[in-house]
């Protein structure tokens, strides 16, 4: 295999991790054409490639090649519908500073000829910052909202909090809920 | 996860002939150019869900304009059935009506069908709403996005976003919490406002019982006993000559006070009837029956006679003058034959032919003439004319003095008559006044012709009945209070006692009150409190979505920035780009796409983030407006997502997004089914639909190998 400062970098670690997490299997994938290997993802939906470093300059030059290995890799390995949901992701821990860096990681990602690709810059070697930038592989499954909204039970807390006894916050709570409008709370 | 498997319409918008739509899919693709009606369907999802097209009604340019049923087919009603599949129960809903006339819904499964509110509530428990209502709000806030409905939400001002988030987020609430707590408040402070009031008029009242029962104990220690002692029949016995009581003299204060108005009343009619009589005898005084009144028929005697007389008189002057005519006509004769005489008169006689002397013969000629004309039995007929017209002149001048004494004497007589009448009438008036009264009045009524003396003395007599009887009345309101004085007492004591009672009801009622002020502010402030944690806890998954679609190169996050001001609430979306640490309304630094995106991004956190309201589908209508390729790219893959958990219906008139969706909904395994429901055409009939299964591309499980 040939060697990747892709795969090793700080970022990766990260990369890897929170994929796992998100039920992804995570491999490494040569890239002969490239003549590299890349961290890969691949789950029921899409398989990506990601790719890792500190400076845009880094990268740049080597995305079109990838581009192409990935895409040729994808075709030959007869991946069905999942062919539509492969992504090349470059993370490049400095931000992008110059208009022309701007505009280099637009034109690649704008160019959807083979894979699709995302560029996300400023991006640290921090689990929560790396989720982030991996978000559109992501599953939208979102279990702390899982849990219903009681607003009125958020209420009765909160009006405790605010001078009001336990037993004068519920039964004002239950004189609403009885929509009893005539009735006066205590 | 399959939740609509068939919708079937009839004359609804779009859809003039009844047509069935297969929705058996987790993932349904509505394609077609605009106007081909995919609208329509999207608008019957919402219609049969909530019974109402918002966005619908505020284009009407009149309220009578009808929005639901087909232009087509006005006069008939909307038909749209929904077979839901709910845990492998088949459930039809039907609804039914129109815009104008509202609309009737039915649940049916089987063996069971609901109609009514029933129905209605049904339906909201199918779909994860506690109520209709909510259901309601859940449906037009996520569960079917209108792009225009949602930029709406985003350009309203900071407070009215606020309260749009607050309801869509089904923190509605809250407010109407606010509301109720808010209304008691001014319920319980109304009611302490009245009950003050009301104290204060106790108070009144209870001072005024302790003045009249002062007053009252007060008159006690002044009054003799009883009315028995105030002498009232023997006084009026006093003034019987000219008065006479014609009941028994009363002993209860109310009978006093009654006999004390006919007195009053009988004594303004003895005045009145007093200076009637003064001026009726006044007149007659002044038109007396003329004395000689007898002498009337004398003189009307004289008048008849002279009459007699004086049409003799003017007879005999008649004849005497027809007579003098005649003379003076004889006469008239003669001279006029003298007088042609006189020029025959020559020297010789034309008789006899002796010579004449003419001059003698003109001469006694002359003399015929003159003595024709003043002749004494002329002179006589003359005379005896005019003493014939000084008797009728006399016999003249006496029948006019007759007749106008006669005349004179006729008016006084009928003057007198008028008034003698009116005596009488004014005698059946009195007598008809004082029918009623319980007294008798002697004096008055024993003459037919009463003096004013006579009234006098009456009424000087009911003068003192009247002081009497006051006096009696007054009497008796005096021992009145003797026998009051207990009830008045019981009123003080009543009214003491109210007072005390009202002043511990206003004491509990602005307690009350105060305990409602502070609920009211302990609610406000929690709401707040609420709506920012909410809102707080969502807030990350705006920025999750919005992520996904990178609408812009440096402001990558999405969220909302809540701020509290003098206990109101108001929220902005906020775009950061986390590099220059800057926060900005996204209103401000957007394009109209990157708007979209922003608008996107909100819809689609709601949808998913609605907790336990979360509804089993979400249906995007054409949701492509303005954006850019990339956009439409992130968004397919959102897309991919969003179909987890949910039906998801996806329409767009935007041929490569369609296509590209197709890609991206393609079934990845067997449990997934994706269907594309192509619009073709469009008729007067409604459209031409074709819907085709998308197949399955299965892959395999994983294409990575090791090493």
């Amino acid at each position: 295999m040939p060697p990747s400062d892709f795969i090793d970098h700080p970022i990766a670690v990260c990369v890897r991790e929170v994929l796992e997490v998100e039920g992804f299997t995570v491999r490494s994938l040569e890239l002969e054409e490239a003549d590299t290997a890349v961290m890969a993802a691949e789950d029921d939906y899409s398989l990506a490639a990601i790719v890792t470093a500190d400076r845009w300059d880094e990268v740049r030059d080597r995305v079109a090649t990838l581009d192409i290995a990935l895409g040729n890799w994808v075709s030959h390995a007869d991946a069905g519908g999942k062919q539509w949901d492969v992504y090349l992701v470059c993370l490049v821990q400095d931000r992008l500073s110059t208009p022309a860096e701007f505009a280099e990681a637009e034109a690649s990602e704008a160019d959807t000829r083979r894979v699709r690709k995302y560029v996300r810059d400023g991006v640290l070697p921090d689990y929560d910052e790396v989720r982030t930038a991996l978000s559109p592989l992501l599953s939208l499954e979102l279990p702390v909202m899982r849990d219903p909204i009681r607003p009125l039970d958020m209420l009765e807390a909160k009006m405790r909090e605010h001078g009001v006894t336990t037993d004068a916050a519920r039964l004002a709570v239950e004189g609403f809920l009885r929509d009893a409008l005539t009735e006066d709370p205590p | 996860m399959i939740f609509f498997k068939r919708i079937t319409l009839d004359a609804f918008r779009g859809f003039t002939q009844r047509q069935e739509i297969p929705l058996d899919a987790d993932a349904i693709v509505v394609t077609g150019s605009n106007g081909l009606g995919k609208t329509s369907l999207i608008d019957a999802i919402a219609w049969t869900l909530t019974g109402d097209l918002v966005q619908m009604a505020k284009k009407q340019d009149k309220r009578t304009e009808e929005y639901v049923v087909s232009q087509y087919r006005k006069g008939d009603v909307a038909r749209v059935e929904l077979d839901l599949m709910i845990d492998a129960v088949a459930v039809r809903v039907t609804r039914e009506g129109s815009s104008r006339d509202g609309s009737s819904l039915s649940v049916a499964w089987p063996d069971h069908e609901l109609v009514g509110s029933a129905a209605e509530d049904a339906l909201a428990t199918l779909c994860r709403a506690h109520s209709p209502g909510e259901l309601k709000q859940a449906v037009d806030g996520w569960g079917v996005l209108r792009q225009d409905e949602l930029r709406a939400v985003l350009s309203a001002p900071a407070e009215d976003f606020q309260a749009r988030l607050r309801d869509i987020l089904g923190l509605g609430v809250l407010a109407e919490f606010e509301q109720h707590v808010k209304a008691a408040h001014r319920r319980a402070a109304q009611a302490t406002g009245d009950a003050r009031k009301e104290l204060a008029q106790a108070r009144d009242a209870d001072a005024a019982a302790e003045t009249t029962l002062v007053s009252a104990r007060d008159r006690i220690e002044r009054v003799p006993d009883g009315l028995a002692g105030t002498g009232l029949a023997e006084r009026l016995q006093s003034v019987g000559a000219t008065i006479r009581l014609v009941t028994e003299v009363p002993t209860s204060l109310d009978d006093l006070r009654g006999l004390l108005d006919d007195a009053n009343i009988s004594a303004a009619v003895l005045r009145e009837a007093s200076r009637e009589l003064r001026s009726l005898r006044s007149q007659l005084t002044a038109h007396p029956l003329p004395s000689d009144a007898e002498a009337l028929g004398g003189l009307e005697h004289r008048v008849r006679e002279s009459e007699g007389a004086l049409v003799d008189a003017r007879a005999a002057r008649a004849s005497v003058s027809g007579r003098l005519a005649q003379l003076r006509s004889e006469a008239d004769a003669i001279a006029q034959l003298a007088a042609a005489a006189l020029p025959l008169v020559g020297a010789t006689c034309p008789v006899c032919g002796q010579a004449t002397d003419p001059a003698d013969v003109q001469q006694r000629l002359a003399m015929i003439v003159d003595a024709a004309g003043a002749g004494q039995s002329l002179l006589d007929a003359e005379a005896e004319v005019t003493t014939k017209t000084a008797q009728v002149a006399n016999l003249e001048s006496a029948l006019d003095e007759a007749r106008s004494a006669a005349a004179a004497l006729t008016v006084q007589i009928a003057q007198h008559s008028r008034l003698v009448e009116e005596l009488r009438v004014w005698r059946s008036r009195l007598n008809s006044s004082l029918d009623s009264s319980a007294f008798e009045f002697p004096l008055v009524y024993g003459d037919d012709d009463p003096s004013p003396e006579a009234f006098e003395s009456t009424i000087g007599g009911l003068d003192v009945v009247q002081i009497e009887l006051t006096r009696a009345v007054r009497h008796g309101q005096q021992r009145s209070s003797v026998e009051r004085v207990p009830a008045l007492e019981r009123n003080a004591q009543e009214a003491q006692a109210r007072t005390a009672l009202l002043l511990g009801q206003v004491e509990a009622l602005a307690r009350r009150e105060a305990e409602a002020k502070t609920l009211a502010d302990a609610a406000a402030q929690a709401g707040v409190d609420v709506t920012g944690e909410t809102l707080q806890a969502i807030d990350p998954y705006f920025g999750e979505v919005f992520g996904r679609l990178a609408a812009h190169p440096t402001f990558s996050r999405l969220g909302l920035e809540h701020e509290v001001y003098y206990g109101k609430a108001r929220t902005w979306a906020r775009i950061t780009d986390p590099v220059a640490g800057l926060e900005v309304n996204p209103r401000i630094v957007c394009s109209e796409g990157q708007l979209n995106v922003v608008a996107l991004s909100f819809f689609v956190a709601f949808a998913l983030t609605g907790g336990s309201r979360s509804l089993p589908f979400v249906v995007l209508d054409d949701p492509l407006q303005s954006l850019d390729e990339m956009n439409v790219l992130g968004f397919s893959d959102l897309c991919r997502h969003l179909r987890d958990g949910r039906q998801l219906i996806v329409t767009t008139h935007d041929r490569r997004f369609g296509n590209l969706l197709l890609r991206k909904l393609t079934p990845r395994n067997i449990d997934q089914v994706a269907l594309r429901v192509h619009f073709d055409a469009w008729d007067r009939s409604g459209p031409a639909i074709t819907v085709s299964e998308i197949a399955p591309q299965v892959v395999p499980e994983i294409l990575l190998v090791d090493g």
